[in-house]
């Protein structure tokens, strides 16, 4: 087996071992979506018909905001004691290490959101049989958003106040795939349509994120490092 | 140790790096052949750390060239032979929430170690630097020192031709940096080329190059 495979594999172990014991970004993640899930509810008030109208946009933006929050910092902590230069200068590409890192935010704050999502579709009054569905939509747009929210940490990375310049970075470019996906669970709601026209634009800005922000993420990684 | 597969020259011709803009290296040249090591003497900011940042290819020189060769038959190149650098940071890049161990077992991965090998270069290289009591103790509860040694003992697992070290000996008692002069001395003799800055004479046969 070459480097790289046991390189990626490396980093998310390494990661998971630190975010499990630390208590860092994936428990204020999902404490944020916690805490924006039942605000929002007790803000629109007791009426079942209005917090089922805003279950789709609430559930969608506590998945993006508790991603946000998670993955901030994602790579300060490597810049900040020199690991993400040694691995700079020891690698011709960073590809595996950020592959890994996605994939240890996925472990550590992908599942557990995809665990109490179904929770809040029944807080806000979502049928019982329309809330897997209403889930499966925003798994379908996680991807999109895991990409969106690295990229902007990695932008951000080594910059004064990287957390809140990430969140700024990445609010303008979420916003495609947040619409769409809001009507999304809508369409589901209503008409009962999984596989609407906008599931498949949520899908496709995933597929469309996932092949071009990579890249520039681990470029502006690199970049950042000069 | 034994000898490196591939030994390696590096030669760079009136070398010169910025930071922020502001011109802070110019005019440096040298030749290293597989066996030398050079140590980089200046004061702080006169760009020690710049310098090897652009040995290392995460930066670009401003002016010059830089070139490396793997033999003597071989054709010199200016791209960073990457994977064959180990590169020490000015700061231990060590995670205080991981043990010794696990720190080492993340850093054997990225440099490729067999699985088999792994365990046995772990427990070599921390009994090298010292810390192998320390083996199984979260880096939150080491010193400065230890740190260093932890971060150190990459270096030993790395088995990586070319060394970049960034003051190597910060915060080490004389006994430790007498361990790891020594360690740089057996990598030289196994025909590998370091470059170090430093503010301390480190106790290994090496070229000197004033900066700043």
């Amino acid at each position: 087996m070459s480097a790289s495979p046991r390189f990626l594999r490396a980093t998310f172990a390494r990661d998971f071992a630190i975010a499990t014991r630390s208590g860092g970004g994936w428990f204020y993640g999902l404490l944020f979506f916690a805490l924006f899930a039942t605000l929002s509810g007790l803000a629109i008030g007791p009426e079942r018909a209005s917090l089922a109208i805003a279950a789709p946009a609430i559930a969608w933006l506590a998945t993006a905001f508790a991603l946000q929050l998670a993955s901030a910092d994602c790579f300060e902590s490597d810049f900040r004691d020199g690991t993400l230069r040694v691995l700079a200068a020891e690698n011709e590409s960073l590809a595996p290490y950020y592959v890994g890192k996605l994939l240890s935010l996925i472990a550590t704050i992908g599942v557990p959101l995809i665990c109490v999502i179904p929770v809040v579709f029944l807080m806000f009054g979502t049928p019982a049989s329309d809330v897997s569905g209403a889930a499966a939509l925003i798994i379908i747009g996680m991807p999109a958003l895991l990409v969106i929210v690295l990229f902007a940490a990695a932008i951000a990375t080594g910059l004064r106040a990287a957390g809140l310049l990430a969140s700024l970075i990445g609010a303008p470019l979420a916003a495609a795939p947040l619409i769409f996906g809001v009507l999304s669970v809508k369409s589901l709601f209503e008409r009962g349509v999984f596989w609407s026209p906008e599931t498949m634009l949520v899908a496709a800005l995933g597929l469309f994120f996932g092949v071009l922000l990579p890249p520039f993420s681990i470029a502006a990684l690199r970049y950042g490092l000069e | 140790m034994g000898p490196y597969q591939t030994s390696w020259n590096v030669r760079a011709r009136d070398l010169g790096c910025d930071r922020g803009g502001r011109a802070i290296v110019r005019g440096v040249s040298f030749t290293l052949e597989s066996g030398d090591a050079l140590q980089l003497f200046g004061a702080n900011g006169a760009g020690k750390s710049t310098l090897l940042n652009v040995f290392g290819g995460v930066a670009t020189p401003a002016e010059g060239a830089l070139h490396w060769q793997a033999g003597p038959a071989a054709s010199w190149d200016a791209r960073t032979p990457q994977r064959q650098v180990l590169f020490l940071a000015d700061a231990p890049s060590v995670k205080a929430q991981l043990t010794a161990h696990e720190h080492l077992r993340f850093w054997a991965a990225a440099y490729g170690l067999p699985n088999g090998d792994r365990e046995s270069a772990i427990s070599a290289a921390l009994e090298r630097v010292g810390i192998e009591k320390l083996k199984d103790t979260r880096a939150e509860r080491f010193s400065a020192g230890q740190r260093r040694r932890l971060d150190f003992a990459r270096a030993l697992l790395a088995r990586r031709p070319i060394w970049l070290l960034d003051e190597p000996t910060a915060a080490l008692d004389a006994q430790s940096a007498e361990v790891i002069g020594v360690a740089i001395t057996d990598h030289l003799s196994a025909g590998g080329v370091a470059i170090i800055a430093t503010h301390a004479t480190l106790n290994a046969p090496s070229k000197r190059l004033a900066i700043g």
